[in-house]
């Protein structure tokens, strides 16, 4: 292959100075996040702009390099949207419905995502991770009371009566930061998590992936593409995806014998990338950006909240890669750790409300393993017999499209709150008089707002806050409701009413799966707290100081 | 495999012609594909019948029927 005439687009990163840390000895600060990756960067966003200052620690001195987790569910951009990115993501992002698996040389099965106008952001978008940290990191540095301290790594954590004492290595030297809470959002190698002792348990799996970037120009559309005991890597899978600005990322499944350090010599890689794409029939120039290796985990602490310590992300809880549950569950954790921390940390809420999150977060990581499991046994079977079933499957799934179920890779969808403390149990059937379906805990899907300003959706009218939306409810008692529920809160969370009337608003009466007649209360977080029949101005007041007290009431 | 009619317990007639149909078919389906893709193609038909059958615990109780320890 001649790679003379590619043009160098890969990612660069900016490097960062170091910016002396404050004097905090005798004024703790807020709140300090320890990880500039995304979800510390989306923890110190959702807080800053709610109020909450928010010092972020990271050891580099720039962004992560390499691809990593390239794709970006729906329920991640719908809370990149609440960060105030939506749009960076979705101009520089490229969006994805569809994807074809292939069983050797055949294609078995295409698969697409729920998909179009009734939604305001689509099912994936791909974007390397460096860039998606770039964007966030811009956002940050814009954001008042919210700043990177880069190349400040953190290597000791004491925790006091009401304060977290962290050392912190720096180019000045050692020094001591002092924060009322800490959120460790420092990955799945967290020093935090070292420095307190503490261990993730679960499952290690059997396969190994080669992941590289390659800068190859071709018209093949963006779609998930799988090939199962390919010719070009018998016995294993192979996945693409495309990136923007013409970069691929290749995922290849070693063979159990292979030696996987030798295996990911730029050498190696280059050539058995090159097996593939020769096998795919290309003939165009493209040259190996980065490469490394991956092993499917599922890991998780017992509980994510420590003392004043809050682990969020792989600092907290690791998934297997397949189904892109890695970033999009640590997004939902600094999303939903955003707005409680923010109620505790300005006093208005009882720091009880800092165990749900510990509690919905590791429910959400069970509900995320399940489903990684299962695609996890699809994609790199670890014995003989799932082995045999699985190309039995992908042998058959074409004569029978009920196995196309079995074959689907099960993508990243949002985790639900039904069993958290805070949640309202419904007092209906969930099918019940005309209902979607949807049930108190379960996340709303935003949708535009159908005669509103282009860009005006459901979630975006909360402004970060709680959101009531009334059906065919008098417009002045939802508002006095709101009122109310926002002076329970402190004023330190927004509370939004939403009165919508049938038929005409029936797009969004059917997004939240109300009914006339019905109260909904959705979280900051999109999640419905509780589903009540008519409006009552003091009930969301008093489901305000339920949450406030951490759902012991 | 004939059974004579009228002998206590001995299946119906229509019973009978099924499993001497599946005698003959799956005979003859194992012996046209080689030795060394007879497991697959033994799952193959396990899977077809699962599906198609949609039954969970009938399935169920032919694989912990049929499963050879050891």
């Amino acid at each position: 292959l001649c790679e003379k005439d590619v043009m160098r687009v890969y990612f660069t990163p900016q490097h960062h100075p170091h910016r002396p840390l404050p004097d905090t000895a005798t004024a703790p600060l807020p709140v300090v996040v320890v990880g500039a990756g995304p979800v510390g960067l989306a923890a110190a966003l959702g807080l800053a702009r709610r109020g909450v200052p928010a010092l972020v620690l990271e050891a580099a001195d720039s962004v992560s390099h390499g691809s990593r987790a390239i794709c970006v569910s729906r329920q991640s951009l719908q809370i990149l949207d609440r960060l105030g990115v939506g749009a960076r993501f979705a101009e520089t992002a490229l969006p994805w419905v569809r994807g074809r698996s292939h069983y050797r040389d055949r294609e078995v099965l295409v698969f697409e995502m729920p998909h179009g106008e009734r939604f305001a952001r689509p099912p994936m978008v791909n974007v390397s991770q460096s860039v998606a940290e770039r964007i966030l990191v811009d956002a940050v540095e814009a954001q008042d009371g919210c700043a990177v301290h880069w190349q400040s790594r953190v290597t000791s954590v004491r925790q006091e009566d009401d304060l977290v004492v962290l050392g912190v290595e720096t180019p000045d030297g050692p020094r001591e930061v002092s924060a009322r809470w800490v959120v460790a959002a420092d990955g799945a190698r967290s020093e935090v998590r070292r420095a307190l002792g503490l261990r993730m348990t679960g499952t290690n799996y059997e396969g190994r992936y080669v992941i590289a970037d390659i800068h190859w120009r071709n018209d093949l559309p963006t779609e998930r593409l799988v090939w199962f005991d390919p010719p070009s890597n018998p016995g294993g899978s192979v996945i693409l995806h495309r990136q923007p600005d013409d970069i691929w990322r290749v995922d290849y499944q070693l063979a159990a014998a292979e030696d996987a350090e030798a295996e990911s010599r730029p050498e190696r890689v280059h050539q058995r990338v090159a097996h593939h794409l020769e096998w795919m029939g290309n003939t165009a120039p493209w040259t190996l950006e980065w490469s490394s290796v991956y092993s499917a985990r599922a890991l998780s602490l017992d509980s994510y909240t420590h003392g004043r310590v809050l682990f969020a992300g792989d600092a907290a809880h690791l998934v297997p890669i397949f189904g892109v549950r890695g970033l999009n569950s640590g997004l939902e954790d600094a999303d939903d750790l955003a707005w409680k921390l923010t109620l505790v940390a300005s006093g208005a809420a009882d720091r009880r409300l800092l165990d749900t999150y510990s509690e919905e977060r590791v429910d959400a990581w069970r509900q995320n393993i399940a489903q990684a499991d299962k695609s996890t046994r699809f994609m790199a079977p670890n014995t003989p017999g799932y082995a045999l079933t699985r190309d039995a499957v992908l042998s058959l799934v074409a004569d029978r499209p009920a196995l196309a179920h079995l074959v689907n890779p099960r993508q990243s969808g949002a985790t639900h709150a039904r069993s958290s403390r805070l949640t309202v149990p419904a007092t209906h059937p969930a099918d019940d008089d005309g209902r979607s379906g949807l049930r108190p805990g379960d996340p709303v899907d935003d949708c535009p707002v159908p005669g509103a300003p282009a860009g005006t959706t459901l979630h975006g009218l909360r402004a970060g806050g709680f959101g009531l939306v009334g059906v065919d409810l008098d417009p002045a008692s939802l508002s006095t409701a709101a009122a109310r529920a926002e002076a329970a809160l402190g004023g330190a969370v927004p509370v939004r009413p939403l009165a919508l009337r049938t038929p005409a608003d029936h797009a969004l009466v059917a997004a939240v799966g109300a009914v006339s007649g019905e109260l909904v209360v959705i979280r900051p977080d999109g999640r419905i707290l509780a589903r009540l029949d008519g409006a009552d101005p003091e009930r969301p007041a008093g489901l305000m100081d339920h949450v406030l007290q951490g759902g012991t009431r | 495999m004939s059974t004579p009619e009228g002998v206590p317990g001995a299946p119906p007639p229509d019973d009978v012609a099924h499993l001497e149909a599946v005698w003959t078919l799956l005979g003859d389906g194992l012996d046209a594909t080689s030795p060394e893709r007879r497991e697959m193609f033994l799952t193959r038909v396990v899977l077809l019948l699962a599906v198609d059958g949609g039954d969970t615990e009938a399935f169920r109780r032919a694989v912990e029927t049929a499963v050879l320890p050891g």
